[in-house]
């Protein structure tokens, strides 16, 4: 059984994720942040593990982190991709992984709650 | 607003844009979650520190278009001295187009005349320039980056502005008798008491300015009122009470003798000492005597009612004598008001006149004003104000004291009307704002006394 089919067998909710499209300057130096769109993806969302802590960028501190499954692509820095999950802004940290086996390709991805309650 | 920030990082992007050649898009502020721009050269702009160069401060002018509240205008200024760091990455490793060379460029053009006016425009000065510094570095641990550091001091303007109001208090006084709310006979003109502002000729004995007087008088009202040596009535126009009297002037009652007394400028004189007759007018038979300095500002009140008759041959109204020089009050028989200036041997001498008949029956305020310090000897009544005569030539009147004097006294043949006299100020400033708001004054005398 593909990865695939494994996160439609365990997936834990269907999700909305918003993208930002590149940024553009004012002529003077400023950014004018790009226009934001959203998408709907299947997703396994569970704990972070201790390994994948030891990933993290250096300096990185967060007081909530997850590891998302999906076989949407995911895009992280310099335009992270942002996913609500129960009302709630998950943004994606440093680099998604893509892995393709098995017949099947999907997205292994850090996420960090933005604000915190 | 303090500095104008969306200007000075528009002249500072355009300046670096510029000399470097670098794309404008290119040239980027940090801390903006900004994106590596696609390969090639590129320019990070930040502000490291941000400081102030001294304390800063305010000026005040009269509003341009002033709202009640807002009359005047503040304006708060200061220097800034803004630490920029330009960091350009991306350069080529050699050549014209390395890191190191790329800034090079911005500062070669610090010196151009063309940005030296950009800068001056955005109110920007150039204050310690630093090194460029390469500082290149791998990316993610295997793409060695060509890169390059400069910093340098940024000197700004900083400028704020703000309105506020010179209206001390506001108060009703009063009902208008009629619907005419411009007549001066009733208007309201507030005055503020002004700080203290000279130096007391002797502290605790010499009176100057209005609240030391009032405070000397244990007077509650006005300051117009600041010093009454007489508060008297004899015709039923000027208000008095014994009440009045005794809070009038913190005047020393003989209750063996005939006389009131202030305490005056030398040991065991008098600055003011009439008698007790003068109480109820000063006249024909009554005196009084007060301490004048001739050699600063004073302004003082006469307030008379003065009744023509067939043998008027005007009056002495005061008379400031110290040897020849001093100074003389005086209505002439066509009912003008004078005050003369005499320098010490009596020539050159000053006066000034409001030529208008104050012989008319009808109560009168006469503001008698010397401005030493604008070197002006000037009259104002409720009749018209004299021209403001140069008292220049008098020079220096070098004497300590004058004595002036109201009524019959000394051995000067001068009569008075019944008359009330007030210092109103002795000095510097308030006899300047005094004069300055002369017919205002009068007027406002004129309310107080109930006119």
């Amino acid at each position: 059984m593909s990865v695939a089919l494994t996160i439609a067998a365990l997936k834990t909710g269907d999700y909305t994720v918003t993208r930002t499209a590149a940024s553009s300057t004012d002529g003077h130096g400023r950014i004018v942040p790009g226009a934001t769109s959203t998408f709907s993806i299947e997703a396994v969302i569970e704990p972070a593990t201790e390994r994948d802590l030891r990933l993290l960028p250096e300096a990185m501190h967060t007081q909530d982190l997850r590891l998302v499954f999906t076989v949407t692509e995911l895009r992280g820095e310099p335009r992270p991709d942002s996913i609500a999950i129960d009302g709630e802004a998950w943004q994606v940290v440093g680099r998604p992984q893509r892995w393709t086996a098995f017949g099947a390709t999907h997205t292994e991805a850090i996420i960090a709650r933005t604000v915190i309650p | 607003m303090s500095v104008d920030w969306a200007t000075i990082e528009n002249a500072i992007h355009a300046w670096i844009a510029n000399a470097t050649g670098i794309a404008a898009a290119r040239v980027l502020w940090a801390e903006q979650g900004i994106e590596r721009p696609s390969a090639g050269p590129w320019v990070s702009l930040r502000f490291l520190d941000f400081r102030s160069s001294g304390i800063d401060w305010s000026t005040n002018r009269d509003a341009d278009e002033p709202t009640p509240g807002a009359e005047v205008v503040t304006t708060l200024n200061g220097t800034r001295v803004a630490h920029l760091s330009i960091q350009c990455f991306a350069g080529a490793a050699t050549g014209a187009n390395r890191a190191v060379a790329i800034l090079d460029r911005a500062m070669m053009a610090l010196a151009s005349p063309l940005q030296k006016s950009r800068f001056a425009a955005a109110r920007i000065g150039i204050g310690a320039v630093g090194s460029i510094q390469p500082i290149s570095a791998p990316i993610n641990s295997v793409i060695f980056e060509p890169r390059a550091s400069w910093e340098l001091d940024l000197l700004l303007a900083a400028e704020a502005t703000q309105t506020g109001t010179n209206i001390a208090s506001v108060g009703v006084t009063g009902v208008l008798p009629t619907g005419d709310a411009t007549d001066p006979a009733t208007e309201v003109v507030a005055f503020v008491v002004p700080p203290e502002e000279s130096t007391p000729k002797v502290a605790g004995f010499w009176p100057r300015n209005a609240a030391q007087m009032r405070a000397a008088a244990a007077e509650s009202g006005d300051w117009a009122f600041a010093w009454n040596f007489d508060n008297a009535r004899t015709d039923g126009w000027v208000s008095t009470t014994p009440a009045e009297f005794g809070g009038d002037a913190g005047l020393l009652y003989d209750p063996g003798g005939v006389l009131y007394r202030v305490p005056g400028f030398f040991e065991g004189d008098f600055a003011v000492e009439f008698t007790r007759d003068a109480m109820t007018g000063f006249g024909p038979a009554d005196n009084g005597l007060f301490d004048l300095y001739a050699d600063t500002s004073i302004a003082f009140m006469a307030a008379a009612r003065f009744t023509p008759t067939a043998s008027d041959e005007g009056f002495i109204l005061g008379k400031g004598v110290q040897t020849v020089c001093g100074y003389d009050l005086t209505i002439a028989p066509s009912g003008a008001i004078s005050l003369l200036a005499k320098s010490e041997f009596s020539i050159p001498a000053v006066i000034a006149t409001v030529d208008a008949n104050h012989y008319d029956n009808a109560p009168h305020i006469v503001l008698a004003i010397v401005d030493r310090a604008a070197q002006t000897l000037q009259l104002f009544t409720d009749l018209g104000a004299s021209p403001a005569m140069d008292i220049t030539q008098i020079g220096s009147m070098a004497v300590n004291t004058l004595v002036w004097s109201v009524g019959t006294s000394f051995d000067l043949p001068m009569e008075s009307p019944p008359m009330q006299l007030s210092y109103l100020a002795v000095a510097t400033g308030d006899v300047s704002r005094l004069r300055a708001n002369g017919a205002a004054a009068v007027a406002s005398l004129r309310r107080w006394i109930g006119l």
